[in-house]
């Protein structure tokens, strides 16, 4: 791969995210002015997907590992939040806790779970690297995958529906509309903190790191730690995504974290460009509506979808960012000046 | 001592390169390691760096046994590398390629900091947002000079610092590193260029199939042809 220009700073480098959020928050008035729902389900999915894409490029793009756990990190957030609410609907106390359906709690304490879980997978596997890491990652999604497979009383391979009311502290959340900013306001959040942490001392021996080694030890750096405590970053911020995604869609189930979902996160980071912090956002976008609108003209929609694929990382190297950055002016492979 | 080096053995896997040589280095200075190319000086500074562990013997620095340290644990304890070879992060900025490195050492004083390597290298300040590909050799080895200096190490070990550079550059470079010592840093140096290692250092030590065949003072070294012939011949 072609060596990336140094992250810049300042607006230029983060007017593309704002325009992002931005773009995203018209939507809900476009589903109204068009008086079309659906539009709002699909981009709430397309925000939930870009914080899980954001989140797994904190690990791809800046610390150079390619991870294939992220959907059953992704999964194991989405059953936190449906477990709560299950216990709480059924009024059976988890152990010793009373479920809940609030998301001041369940998202809290699926981001305090999956950062666990992060932290353990990436203690071991970050032992390895290469096609070693890939292989371990992809070994814990598939136990991710087949323990939530295991889960009967939470429905098994059936997936677990959320019954009760979804609320944040006293607002109900089923409202679509409020939902869709709850999720965006994530999102903005997870660019925001993820931007700053990549150009912080932290994010420059990460990304170091991640083109050499030796190099960074000789300056005092443990890329080891370096690369634990960015993946359970990673970890935590994929987990909240997929909180919300169980707590929008009321539902989640093995299928949303088999390996191949691990996959698609990997293509939407790459598809939207693992250069900055908001190319996958809108990686994840093109990824969820080309899906939907490629699937309802073919079945075969997947071979359409591999060939632009393949257009998009070879016609821009840097990905659908690059066209973002064309728009600000300069090119991704480029070099920002003052 | 600053640095001690006692009957030190490395290699990799089953072939031995070092044999046992034993040399130290007192505070602010400056030695080379000379010989030809395969007969162990890159192995003695990764056994130095920690980046090979030592089969047997024993490295002592600043009073501590360093010898099978974890090599990041010994960059903190203030042994400072410019590595062989490509040297910058071509994906961080030259801003960010300097202030990733910093340690600060609170019993030091008169510390390197960011600014104070800038005014050292002033080249770089001009090309503070440059990625680190976009910068000329010289630009590169001043880099990798400046990031060693952010650590604020005791001992600088510069493995072919001006290896691959026009003659005019590393004219630059060596009157960078003599201003180095003129601050009385410590320094081992690795280089071809004799001339120019005969006028900077104090000691030399020449090496030869893993042992240490001749050491002596710069004076010494001019006077012994011998030397020169057999081990440093081109």
């Amino acid at each position: 791969m072609a060596d990336r220009a140094p992250i810049g700073s300042g607006w230029r480098e983060r007017a593309p995210a704002v325009l992002i959020v931005f773009l995203l928050a018209a939507t809900p008035l476009v589903a109204r002015a068009l008086g079309d729902p659906f539009i709002v389900k699909v981009a709430t999915r397309v925000v939930v997907f870009a914080i899980a894409a954001v989140a797994l490029n904190f690990v791809v793009g800046f610390g150079g590992l390619v991870s294939l756990c992220h959907a059953g990190l992704f999964g194991v957030g989405g059953y936190v939040v449906g477990v709560l609410a299950w216990h709480d609907f059924n009024a059976e106390p988890l152990l010793f806790l009373p479920g809940t359906s609030n998301l001041l709690v369940s998202i809290p304490a699926a981001a305090v779970v999956v950062g666990l879980l992060a932290a353990i997978v990436g203690a071991i596997s970050l032992r390895t690297s290469g096609p070693y890491f890939l292989m371990i990652t992809l070994a814990f999604n598939q136990m991710f995958y087949y323990g939530a497979v295991a889960l009967q009383k939470y429905g098994g391979e059936d997936g677990l529906q959320i019954m009760s009311n979804v609320t944040l502290g006293p607002f109900d959340m089923s409202d679509r509309y409020r939902f869709f900013y709850l999720a965006l306001a994530f999102l903005a959040a997870a660019m925001f903190v993820l931007g700053r942490v990549v150009r912080s001392r932290f994010g420059m021996a990460l990304r170091a790191a991640s083109r050499n080694e030796t190099r960074v030890i000789a300056v005092g750096v443990d890329p080891w730690r370096y690369r634990l405590v960015a993946f359970v970053i990673s970890g935590v911020v994929v987990g909240i995504a997929g909180a919300l995604l169980a707590a929008g869609q009321q539902f989640i189930s093995p299928v949303d974290m088999g390996w191949d979902r691990s996959g698609d996160l990997v293509v939407m980071t790459v598809l939207g460009g693992i250069g900055s912090v908001w190319g996958p956002a809108l990686g994840a976008a093109a990824f969820v509506v080309l899906e939907l609108v490629l699937s309802s003209w073919t079945s075969h929609w997947q071979l359409a979808f591999g060939l632009l694929v393949i257009l998009i990382v070879v016609g821009l190297r840097g990905g659908l960012a690059d066209l973002g950055a064309l728009a600000f002016g300069r090119r991704g492979t480029e070099t920002a000046h003052g | 001592m600053l640095l001690d080096v006692r009957s030190l053995e490395a290699g990799y896997g089953p072939s031995q390169v070092l044999f046992g040589p034993s040399f130290s280095i007192r505070e602010g200075e400056v030695v080379t390691l000379l010989g030809r190319n395969g007969m162990g000086k890159t192995t003695t500074v990764r056994c130095l760096s920690g980046l090979l562990k030592p089969m047997r013997g024993e490295i002592w620095f600043n009073g501590k046994r360093i010898d099978g340290a974890p090599p990041h644990a010994i960059a903190h304890a203030g042994l400072g590398l410019v590595p062989e070879g490509r040297r910058i992060f071509a994906n961080l900025s030259v801003r960010e390629n300097l202030q990733m490195a910093g340690i600060r050492r609170p019993d030091r004083r008169d510390p390197w900091s960011f600014e104070r390597v800038l005014d050292f290298f002033p080249r770089l300040s001009e090309r503070l947002s440059n990625g680190g590909n976009q910068l000329s050799g010289g630009e590169q080895q001043m880099l990798a000079i400046g990031r060693a200096l952010m650590t604020n190490p005791h001992l600088l070990v510069l493995d072919e610092a001006t290896e691959g550079l026009a003659p005019i550059i590393r004219q630059q470079i060596w009157a960078k590193l003599e201003a180095l010592k003129a601050t009385g840093l410590a320094m081992i140096v690795i280089d071809k260029e004799l001339d120019a290692l005969v006028r900077f250092a104090d000691r030399h030590f020449v090496v030869e199939k893993g042992e240490i065949v001749w050491r002596g003072d710069s004076a010494a070294l001019e006077a012994d042809q011998n030397v020169q012939d057999a081990y440093l011949g081109v």
